[in-house]
């Protein structure tokens, strides 16, 4: 027994010892053989009197979803860009793998190790606010008016403005897709019309219904029926802000820059929003014990089973989470269409919309001599049509609107292209058709193969009517670093607690609550981008 | 007399009654959560959002599962955790054992010196990036030491190793040192195999730490070979929720569906393991050892 216990340990040791070697080994043949492809490159090249061509490592987003026998780094679609761009550019990119998830911690530390791949990327502005204020980017301000012409016009004045912090360019942020509001309205079609009405079209006539809802029951679900559902998510804001924000005004131009996004629900105009929510939610017409649905799962059931009438979401979710789907093959007659009727005090539509920026591309500032290759990529990247065959292959055809015909996963995924093209097309997304109504709705159609044409063209314009794109600061002010982590959290608390209250104790709880987020910071930030404001945008 | 015998055996026979009744329960307390899981991971998407799935899979299908595994290198990268898995128990073993028996001897100098700095490592942790530069330094990162040796003495089981070695009888050792045994007979003739069920308990905490250790693979490796299996599912399930988020639609599949499989997934080693182990959380330590 114990000798057996001992040879097994030892065996168990000698197999680790061996595994550890095996693979050092291995990879050392690895490099040496790509030393020995990059001379044959310089080889070949000298022949036609090229300089030898610059190395850049680029981080690349590993979602656990390369097709098989393939890697995040190294698959068909990453060699169609190291090719076309060796050959255009004469940088020779390499792919650094970087988790999605922990994506921005992992950063962090090689950022801090000083070996983090010469472009890195995150969608935190923080991040890198943090970064360019110690100084641990490069300023790209010369080396994308030298190399950077492409992406100067694909991105515009107004994006490439994002990236700039202090006057220099410390980021390109890039494109997004089509604009579109970030929180839309869903409400069961079916119900309105067994109603006898049309769909709301202003604030008003949706609370009516929502009570119409509640007293006619038009689906006949009985006790089931939630008129508006809610989940208890402590992460978003979207279950409230469009509503409450529109009661707020506007047009005040330093409000617009001090109440952005989830602080727009703490100006003082949005409490009455918040009051009517108090009521609805005491008048039985918001789901009940909404708060302590925390994973959303019961919101989830609500809508899929068919016993919700109206909610407020992202944008697509309900579509492309298949909820809708789920929806129809529980009850076929349901209709689940977007409507954006949240009008302001002053009768106009303006729904806070997606950011026109989406990830920061930046260059840190160990890798300052990449950064003239960098640049080069990345305007290679610029140009819609090298994304466009990044994204959709090489040789994708198009329909009649110019829509890139999709390709089957499981075709894909045989040819060995990337599990989410996406994450190489890091610049812009904005593709040759963005913007085109037609074209979108083909494009949705084929995506989404059970909803109609009539229902994306609805779709379409409740989603892309009444944008309002919020300003952002080219600064970062410390007191949002400090504070605004914390205070996501905090105003979500705030509006729950606000919803539910007693109506008698409603005056109370919201001044409670209030004060819970002055108290953890909210008066710094307002006063400093009220500060932010007078110093650079007034004047 | 027989009358009060027979109400005693009836009221023993009620005691046991709800005693099982007690354990049963407690047993499904415990149960039903995974079959829960097991069975959401074999269901379809409609009944998952509907919340209509139980303890049986509604609308069966194996989806997920071919999901997972059809996941680039998934079963490679399973193997190599395994391996990795049994490597570093090997190696956390060793090194403990070693470092444990001479701290459970009397007599050994500077021992409560080495004990300090043993314990020191349990209070204070230098954080992510003194680690992670220690790690460069040492030329470690992207290999897989980088995975082995940080955690491969934990010092928790270091001092329950401890104690168990030293609540073994000293008249074992000095029986073997008459007959002129030495200290390295006496650790694998005698403490090894009466500390048997300590062994292989820490093993299992070992075990159970590298299995689902994700971050040490996030931080050191920029390598697809070295990623854990563990690592590989948890993007797989943050990639569906993250992609929600950025409007990139991945898959065509709802998060439950695949975090259950990877659940399912991460189980089956240990489950598998388990069994094998168990027998030595029974077995009585030092029975029959020392006589009269």
């Amino acid at each position: 027994m114990k000798k057996k216990l001992v040879s097994t340990l030892s065996l168990l040791l000698a197999i680790v010892l061996l595994v550890g070697c095996g693979k050092s080994a291995s990879k050392g043949e690895e490099s040496t053989k790509e030393e020995e492809s990059t001379k044959e490159v310089i080889r070949s090249e000298k022949g036609e009197d090229k300089e030898a061509p610059v190395e850049l490592n680029v981080m690349i987003w590993d979602r656990g979803n390369a097709a098989p026998g393939t890697t995040a780094e190294d698959n068909t679609t990453s060699k169609f860009i190291q090719e076309s761009v060796l050959e255009e550019c004469n940088v020779k990119v390499n792919f650094v793998p970087v988790p999605r998830s922990g994506s921005n911690d992992k950063v962090n530390v090689m950022m801090a190790g000083g070996n983090a791949p010469d472009i890195v990327f995150s969608y935190s502005r923080n991040l890198f606010g943090d970064y360019a204020k110690k100084g641990g980017l490069t300023d790209l301000t010369s080396y994308v008016d030298e190399f950077g012409s492409q992406l100067k016009e694909t991105l515009g004045e107004e994006i490439l403005s994002i990236g700039v912090i202090g006057g220099k360019q410390y980021a390109i942020p890039a494109k997004r897709d089509t604009q579109k509001i970030r929180h839309a309205g869903y409400i069961r079609k079916d119900w309105v019309e067994a109603l006898g009405k049309e769909l709301p079209k202003s604030k008003q006539e949706l609370i009516d219904i929502l009570y119409e809802f509640k007293e006619k029951d038009p689906g006949k679900v009985g006790d089931k029926l939630v008129s508006w559902a809610m989940g208890g998510n402590q992460d978003t804001e979207k279950y409230f802000l469009n509503f409450v924000g529109s009661y707020v005004d506007m047009s005040n131009e330093k409000d617009q820059y001090i109440y952005t996004e989830n602080i727009k629900a703490v100006h003082p105009s949005a409490k009455e929003g918040f009051k009517v929510m108090n009521k609805l939610y005491n008048d039985g017409i918001i789901k009940e014990d909404f708060p302590i649905d925390t994973n959303d799962d019961i919101y989830k059931q609500d809508i899929t089973n068919g016993y919700a009438g109206f909610i407020l979401e992202d944008n697509m979710r309900p579509i492309d989470q298949h909820w809708i789907e789920a929806l129809v093959s529980n009850v076929p007659e349901a209709e689940f269409v977007a409507i954006n009727v949240l009008e302001d005090p002053n009768g106009k539509l303006i729904t806070p919309a997606d950011p026109l920026h989406g990830m920061y591309i930046m260059v840190p500032s160990v890798s300052e001599k990449k950064a003239e290759a960098a640049i080069k990529y990345l305007n290679w990247l610029a140009n819609t049509e090298n994304s466009m065959k990044v994204m959709f292959t090489p040789d994708y055809t198009t329909d009649e609107n110019g829509v890139p015909i999709a390709i089957s996963r499981d075709e894909l995924d045989e040819q060995g292209y990337a599990g989410t093209p996406n994450d190489f097309t890091i610049v812009t997304q904005y593709w040759s058709y963005s913007g085109n109504k037609d074209a979108l709705v083909s494009e949705w159609l084929s995506t989404y193969p059970f909803l109609s044409k009539e229902y994306f063209e609805s779709f379409y314009d409740a989603v892309t009517s009444g944008l309002y794109t919020e300003p952002v600061l080219q600064e970062i002010l410390e007191s949002e670093t400090k504070y605004l982590a914390n205070l996501d959290k905090l105003i979500i608390e705030f509006a729950y607690k606000s919803i539910i209250a007693d109506p008698s104790n409603f005056e109370k709880t919201y001044e409670e609550e209030y004060n819970k987020l002055i108290q953890a910071g909210l008066q710094e930030i307002l006063d400093e981008r009220a500060a932010y404001y007078d110093n650079n945008v007034a004047k | 007399m027989s009358v009060y015998e027979s109400k005693s055996n009836k009221k023993s026979q009620f005691f046991q009654f709800v005693l099982s009744f007690i354990f049963i329960l407690l047993t499904m307390i415990s149960l039903i959560p995974i079959l829960h899981i097991i069975a959401i991971s074999f269901s379809s998407k409609r009944p998952i959002l509907s919340g209509s799935v139980t303890v049986f899979p509604v609308g069966f299908n194996t989806e997920a599962y071919t999901k997972v595994l059809s996941n680039s290198n998934f079963i490679g990268s399973f193997l190599f955790t395994i391996l990795l898995t049994a490597g570093f128990t090997a190696l956390s073993m060793c090194l403990t054992i070693l470092a444990a028996y001479p701290l459970s001897k009397k007599g050994l100098k500077g021992k409560g010196i080495i004990m300090t700095l043993f314990v020191i490592t349990m209070y204070f942790d230098p954080g992510i990036i003194p680690k992670y530069l220690n790690i460069k330094s040492l030329g470690l990162i992207d290999t897989v030491w980088s995975l082995l040796l940080p955690g491969a003495l934990s010092a928790y089981n270091l001092i329950i190793l401890k104690s168990f070695f030293m609540g073994i009888d000293n008249s074992l050792y000095e029986a073997a040192y008459i007959d002129g045994c030495t200290e390295f007979k006496a650790l694998f003739k005698i403490a090894i195999p009466l500390a048997i069920p300590a062994i292989a308990t820490l093993s299992l905490f070992y075990a159970v730490s590298r299995w689902n250790g994700v971050s040490d693979v996030l931080y050191y490796i920029s390598d697809s070979n070295l990623f854990t299996v563990q690592l590989k599912l948890k993007q797989m399930i943050d990639a569906i929720i993250i992609s929600q988020k950025e409007g990139t639609s991945v898959v065509n599949l709802v998060a439950e569906n695949i975090k259950s499989a990877s659940i399912v997934f991460s189980m089956v080693p240990m489950l598998i393991a388990y069994p094998f182990i168990q027998k030595y959380f029974t077995k009585g330590i030092m029975l029959g050892s020392v006589k009269g």
